[in-house]
């Protein structure tokens, strides 16, 4: 067994973060909480498999940890080869987000994404995979994968409007 | 703005939130009572390095030990196989050794028979010993309970016949017992002793056997008798049933009693 106050402290220092991880995923409380303790768990048992190297090196081990228990969770919820492809829509042209957007707006916006396109927008956009992880984690092929996230980006774009962000035409 | 841009844009405002979602009512202290009450059970894995080495040469010592006994068990099974085969040839040996000194006494004997006036002929020229394997298996597995003998305790001066009968198909037939101890029993000069004898072979068939029997004389005895009486009781017995196998290869000689000692002088002929 580790230390048990060392477990809490970083316990303490991450949790929030993991928690917001696990519930962009997930959307269900009590799911990105389940998520968060069997990520942490794997954390204490796996400690000694870390390797430090910088300072934010930790910080993107537990969080790579927690994106899997999550995925894991929805494999189990969705199956993500019933996802239909769709034709991409492109958001260069008429999206401009605004650089003064809130992240907790931002980060509702992607809570409201179809759990599909929040999927891989997430890892694509957020977590920075690419569509060839995002292929191999999902189980799907990576044009679905990249359909996916011109869907998500789409749907984003409507949600932007509706509340009313504007738009660069 | 372009797409990556936005990217960036999207990537650090989310990544640099540190606090619970506004949108949940998650509880962080709840969490970590649940995470410490699980923390017990799960199994922590220790690193390979950890564990210690000592560990490891015990558990290949323990190996070695146990290979090298099972490897030792091995050899130590052939090797008693190996001397077991040693030994038995070493008996043989043996055997066909006394088997030939007796040969010798024999013809020594035959020689001297063909001066007195009986047709003895040595039994070892009139039938050769049965084979080794044989002879040991009818010596060593039957037994028979002591037959009574005639005894022949009074002097014998000439040739004489008597006759002797056996009840059971399978006896051995019994030589008449001769007390060499007693020297008034011997005859001064060689001597033949026909001794017929009969052997049930069922209801009705009968089957009559005579022995005859030479004794070279009193003096012969007493100077083989020196001799005989420094061989060994191994070499005794095979020859006494050598001699028995001569006269009846079907049955096994009973224990050779007080009349052995004159054996290695004797000739006999068996007429059927």
């Amino acid at each position: 067994m580790g230390d048990s106050r060392a477990q809490q402290l970083l316990y303490e220092q991450f949790a929030n973060r993991m928690f917001r991880v696990c519930f962009r995923y997930l959307k269900e409380e009590w799911e990105a909480e389940e998520a968060l303790i069997k990520g942490f768990l794997k954390v204490f048992q796996h400690l000694s498999q870390f390797e430090y190297r910088g300072e934010i090196s930790l910080e993107a081990w537990i969080k790579r940890i927690m994106v899997n228990e999550s995925l894991m969770f929805l494999r189990k919820k969705h199956p993500y080869h019933l996802i239909t492809e769709t034709q991409a829509d492109s958001m260069e042209s008429d999206l401009a987000p605004d650089s003064d957007l809130h992240a907790e707006e931002i980060y509702a916006l992607i809570l409201q994404l179809p759990t599909g396109y929040r999927t891989v927008f997430n890892l694509y956009v957020i977590e920075g995979y690419s569509h060839q992880e995002i292929a191999s984690q999902l189980n799907i092929s990576e044009n679905t994968s990249k359909s996916q996230l011109s869907k998500a980006k789409a749907a984003l774009r409507h949600l932007l409007t509706k509340h009313g962000i504007t738009h660069e035409n | 703005m372009k797409t990556e841009d936005w990217e960036e844009i999207f990537r650090e405002k989310i990544n640099d939130q540190d606090t619970p979602p506004p949108q949940t009512r998650w509880n962080k202290a709840r969490s970590w009572e649940q995470l410490k009450a699980q923390i017990p059970t799960a199994k922590i894995t220790q690193p390979e390095a950890d564990r210690p080495l000592w560990l490891y040469y015990a558990a290949a010592s323990v190996a070695l030990l146990l290979l090298f006994t099972f490897a030792f068990t091995v050899y130590i099974r052939q090797q008693e196989q190996e001397i077991s085969q040693l030994n038995a040839a070493l008996l043989q040996a043996k055997t066909r050794n006394s088997a030939m000194l007796f040969a010798a006494k024999n013809d020594k004997a035959n020689h001297t028979s063909t001066k007195s006036n009986s047709q003895s002929v040595p039994i070892d020229t009139q039938k050769p010993p049965l084979p080794l394997k044989q002879a040991k298996h009818h010596f060593l597995v039957k037994e028979y309970p002591t037959l009574l003998r005639k005894d022949f305790t009074q002097p014998i001066e000439s040739t004489k016949e008597i006759t002797i009968e056996t009840n059971q198909s399978d006896r051995p037939i019994a030589l008449p017992s001769i007390d060499t101890k007693q020297k008034n029993a011997l005859p001064s000069n060689e001597v033949a002793l026909k001794a017929f004898l009969t052997q049930a072979a069922g209801n009705s068939n009968r089957t009559e056997t005579s022995v005859t029997l030479t004794f070279p004389g009193k003096e012969a005895v007493l100077e083989e008798n020196t001799l005989a009486e420094e061989t060994s009781k191994l070499r005794k017995k095979r020859l006494f049933r050598m001699l028995a196998n001569g006269r009846n290869t079907d049955t096994t000689p009973e224990k050779p009693a007080e009349w052995i000692g004159v054996l290695p002088f004797m000739s006999a002929k068996t007429n059927k």
